[in-house]
């Protein structure tokens, strides 16, 4: 039989003991639990497949017109371990640590109508895949910032597919010439509309334009298309030669409350279009006339 | 000295309770650091965020003559409708489910109203759910709306399904 004293040293020092040893057991699972997140690949692989889906929402978030380029580049560092591979299908993203890896992880995002998301498969071979997003009008496209497949171009607006409907041609035999002398190139086209272009060597904004569709019902919407099309050309022209252009757009414009503009003709509502490059066009025949023929191909394009 | 019988029965009770105590224990020990890890990358607040933006973007008219987009702007009340909110989502096949009502001066409009009544009452258990009011303005009655916006959706994983 216990004596007094024993029995009440038993009576601490027993449950202190299992106490002890079940927090023991508590910290050596944490231990193990946080030494699987460092070694393994999974609590990275669910932050990008919750990260990107997130990325992506909030991409699909943003008002439908307009240019966005969005580089996910958290693996810049070398914080993450891995090289991962990415599926994007409709509405998931599926994160692989490497090429074969088992325990792929799922991450979702919610499509909206009406803009297409490309869907696209990057296998991790060598370098590391930093997806590349980029939204153009009505698509969404996917690339890899280090291997790129998708030439993007942030100066090209995506364009209404309304049909200009008069004839619209490149009028008078000396036209081109004008243009490569840097002259007014304006021009009545069929009876259905107006422009006046200006390629300006030797100047920063390279390109000026006035469009004036004469269709009552849908002036601006006419014009717009058609300098849309041409500043696009444009910028794709430039882009050939290697200059980069550092803005393009195309304003709206009313002259009777704008007062006197350098184009006299300009009648009712018209759209402006303007092209800027830092770098001056000072050579005829390697700069100009390149720009020239790319402003011509655009007219074709506004026709089609 | 005691009686058998009164030992064993101790004994007895004693071991039920160590092992349903034992249980609670390996229970706990399980849990507590999935919990904490599952909170710690939780990002249903900032889901909930962005989703809400891409549904007030909707909510908006464009200018014929600069082409600029007035968001949080009505031209005129009955310009409300089920259609814009219809726009803004494509959940078809989609893991994810989700679910608006929206409310503007007493009109409503739903995405996916079968899914919106059947988990509303469950939230916020088993669905998620967020109410946020935010202002719109009615260009013809020169007017600020509220317009209250209602998202409930079932929370994913990240790996895993419903």
């Amino acid at each position: 039989m216990f004596s007094k004293k024993a029995s009440w040293v038993g009576l601490v020092l027993h449950p202190l003991f299992e106490t002890a040893i079940a927090l023991g057991i508590v910290l050596l699972y944490l231990l193990w639990f946080i030494h699987g997140i460092g070694e393994t690949a999974t609590y990275e692989k669910r932050f990008l497949s919750t990260d990107i889906p997130l990325l992506m929402d909030s991409i699909l978030a943003m008002p439908q017109k307009g240019n966005l380029y969005a580089l996910y580049n958290p693996q810049r560092s070398t914080d993450f371990s891995t090289n991962y591979s990415f599926s994007f299908l409709k509405n998931q993203v599926i994160i692989m640590a490497g090429p074969t890896d088992k325990k792929q992880v799922t991450g979702y995002y919610t499509s909206k109508p009406g803009i297409y998301v490309q869907e696209k498969q990057f296998i991790a071979k060598d370098a590391m895949i930093v997806p590349l997003f980029i939204l153009q009008g009505n698509d969404l496209w996917i690339d890899n910032a280090n291997k790129r497949e998708f030439a993007y171009n942030r100066n090209i607006m995506p364009c209404s597919d309304l049909r200009f409907p008069g004839t619209l041609s490149i009028q008078g035999e000396n036209a081109a010439a004008q243009l490569l002398l840097g002259q007014r190139w304006a021009v009545k086209s069929g009876g259905s509309g107006a422009f006046s272009m200006q390629i300006k060597p030797g100047q920063e904004t390279v390109v000026k334009a006035y469009f004036n569709a004469e269709q009552p019902a849908d002036q601006l919407a006419q014009s717009r298309r058609i300098a849309c099309e041409v500043a696009n050309a444009a910028v794709r022209g430039l882009d050939k030669i290697g200059i980069d252009v550092a803005g393009s757009a195309f304003i709206p414009i009313n002259p009777k409350h704008t007062g006197s503009t350098d184009d006299d003709f300009l009648q009712g509502l018209g759209v402006l279009l303007e092209i800027y490059t830092p770098e001056k066009l000072d050579n005829v025949q390697t700069q100009v006339t390149p720009l020239a023929l790319a402003v011509g191909e655009g007219v074709q394009n506004a026709k089609s | 000295m005691r009686n058998r019988k009164a030992v064993l029965a101790e004994g007895v009770i004693f071991w039920m309770i160590y092992i349903a105590m034992t249980g609670v224990v390996i229970f706990l020990i399980r849990a507590i650091p999935s919990t904490v890890y599952s909170q710690a990358t939780e990002t249903f607040g900032m889901e909930n965020a962005v989703l809400t933006d891409r549904v007030y973007n909707e909510v908006a008219w464009e200018s014929p003559l600069t082409q600029r987009e007035y968001i949080g702007e009505l031209p005129k009340l009955s310009d409300w409708d089920t259609k814009r909110i219809n726009s803004a989502f494509d959940t078809l096949g989609a893991p994810r489910q989700l679910s608006f009502k929206l409310t503007l001066e007493g009109k409503e409009a739903y995405y996916d109203e079968a899914f919106y009544k059947r988990a509303k009452p469950l939230s916020p258990v088993r669905y998620k759910s967020f109410v946020e009011k935010r202002p719109v303005w009615i260009v013809e009655d020169k007017k600020i709306a509220t317009l209250e916006i209602d998202q409930v959706f079932a929370p994913v994983p990240p790996g895993g399904m419903v």
